[in-house]
């Protein structure tokens, strides 16, 4: 495990490494960040650590360097996930405190605690198709698929947002009634089993021809 | 004891259709050896290989007794390996890609390393991208004598690099075998770095070796020929090889020289040969057997 917690922070000292280059990043997601697209923001910061972060050390061979290390394969895909559901967390708990907030203020738009669990399920699902993209074919093969999932995603929120000034609460009551908030997290939780054991086994066998 | 042990290994890329086929090779602990070949060769890919960053199409791959493969943790723990290209992210500065590259050698040697960094003249808080090529080259080289490997495997260490920094990593290989008794591997197509500090030599061409032995004896059983050219009959031509022939003159690499001297006598020229005429030599064989 200590091997793994070491990649994590390798991750972490990359990202502050990049610090200006994602300050700019997190500042042009603000701008264009509605508080009624609360539902997609784990995906916005988990783009930061995952594609960003990937982009940036595909750039400098970063993944000939991790080879060299003294660690297994299955170790550098587990540090990935870890790491991803560590950001995964905060952005729950940035979400669930906003909402905590916007609720004891009397804001009107935000999530409802209850709502957390679609948070979630976006997050994993992000992670569970970026991840392994990322890794088994770098980042700008895994552009596409991100893409895609960005399209889905935020078109989904902009269609609802179209209907109803309260897309989330609007997307909650539209699925509460035949998909339960446990459903919701076990769903994600089985996309991130999935993903990470075809991550493990297809990275396992990734040659560093460059 | 053997450092590299390979045996049967075979590389194959479909895309390029280059292969690598390597029956048998032994790098001997305690040594320097070069590993020459011109671009293209697969001195890379072989390297790659010994990191398990590629896998071999067949055959195997030992390093200090571990299977570079299924033991691979244990033996990178173990070796010191500049790649090249290091992988480190450019705008990290120096500190911290120490700082994230430390915690993974329990045998990490600060004060070692704080001494390669002075020596280098570098400063950890600038960044990797405003390092120049010799610079960069010096703080890879740093990080890996900085956890005492005992081997180290250096994939063209000195090109792109003027003759100061160049000399200065040479210096530090042979004190380094010296202090410490380390195994040192390196890749290079610069044939004057074997030279002066190679033990061994390994030559390689079109993924196939083409000669291996001890440095010295390789350059002090053969001689470099040089005669007129009415002296090159076919008696002389089989007894070369590899010979330029010109309007005057030939010149050749004989492994038979006293046989040759029974033949040409004090007439011809005969020279010991330096580590790029001997590559060069066989390099020229091979493409016309080739062709």
């Amino acid at each position: 495990m200590s091997e793994v917690t070491n990649l994590v922070r390798m991750d972490l000292w990359k990202l502050l490494s990049l610090g200006k280059s994602l300050a700019i990043y997190v500042v042009v997601l603000l701008v264009f960040l509605q508080f009624q697209m609360a539902l997609v923001a784990p995906v916005l910061l988990l783009y930061l650590t995952t594609y960003i972060l990937a982009y940036y050390d595909d750039q400098s061979k970063g993944g000939c360097l991790a080879g060299s290390l003294p660690v297994t394969r299955a170790q550098q895909v587990q540090a990935k996930y870890l790491l991803d559901l560590a950001v995964l967390a905060v952005a729950l708990f940035l979400g669930t405190a906003c909402s905590w907030l916007a609720e004891r203020f009397g804001m009107q738009g935000g999530l409802s605690l209850e709502e957390v669990w679609l948070m979630f399920l976006a997050g994993a699902v992000f992670i569970a198709v970026a991840q392994p993209m990322l890794l088994l074919f770098g980042p700008l093969k895994a552009r596409w698929w991100i893409f895609g999932i960005y399209f889905v995603m935020f078109g989904a929120v902009a269609a609802l947002a179209s209907l109803t000034a309260a897309a989330p609460g609007w997307a909650w009551t539209l699925v509460s009634g035949s998909f339960t908030p446990l459903a919701g997290v076990i769903l994600g939780w089985a996309a991130l089993l999935i993903s990470y054991l075809v991550a493990v086994r297809r990275y396992g066998r990734r040659e560093f021809t460059d | 004891m053997n450092a590299i042990e390979i045996s049967g290994l075979k590389k194959q890329f479909p895309k390029s259709g280059f292969s690598l086929d390597l029956p048998h090779l032994e790098v001997k602990e305690g040594y320097i050896t070069g590993f020459i070949g011109e671009n293209g060769a697969g001195k890379t890919t072989t390297l790659k290989l010994m990191m398990d960053l590629l896998f071999p199409t067949e055959g195997r791959v030992r390093l200090l007794g571990l299977d570079a493969h299924a033991q691979g943790v244990q033996v990178r723990r173990q070796v010191g390996y500049v790649g090249e290209t290091p992988g480190y992210l450019e705008g990290s500065r120096l500190e911290h890609l120490m700082r994230m590259t430390r915690p993974f050698y329990p045998t990490w040697d600060q004060e070692r390393f704080s001494g390669y960094i002075r020596r280098f003249g570098l400063r950890l808080e600038n960044r990797y991208k405003d390092l120049s090529k010799g610079q960069r080259k010096q703080f890879a080289l740093a990080m890996a004598l900085s956890h005492h490997p005992r081997l180290l495997l250096l994939d063209e260490p000195t090109a792109n690099l003027d003759p100061l920094v160049r000399q200065d990593i040479l210096d530090i290989l042979a004190e380094e075998l010296e202090r410490e008794g380390i195994t040192v591997f390196f890749s290079t197509h610069i044939t004057s770095d074997l030279d002066k500090i190679a033990d061994y030599l390994l030559f390689l061409h079109r993924g196939r070796l083409l000669l291996e032995g001890e440095k010295d004896a390789l350059l002090q059983s053969r001689r470099l020929v040089k005669a007129r050219r009415e002296l090159y009959t076919p008696e002389v031509a089989a007894l070369l090889v590899e010979a330029q022939v010109g309007e005057f003159g030939f010149s050749g690499m004989t492994e038979r020289p006293q046989e040759l001297y029974a033949l040409l006598g004090e007439e011809a020229v005969y020279e010991t040969p330096t580590v790029e005429e001997l590559f060069l030599a066989y390099t020229r064989r091979d493409r016309e057997v080739a062709a």
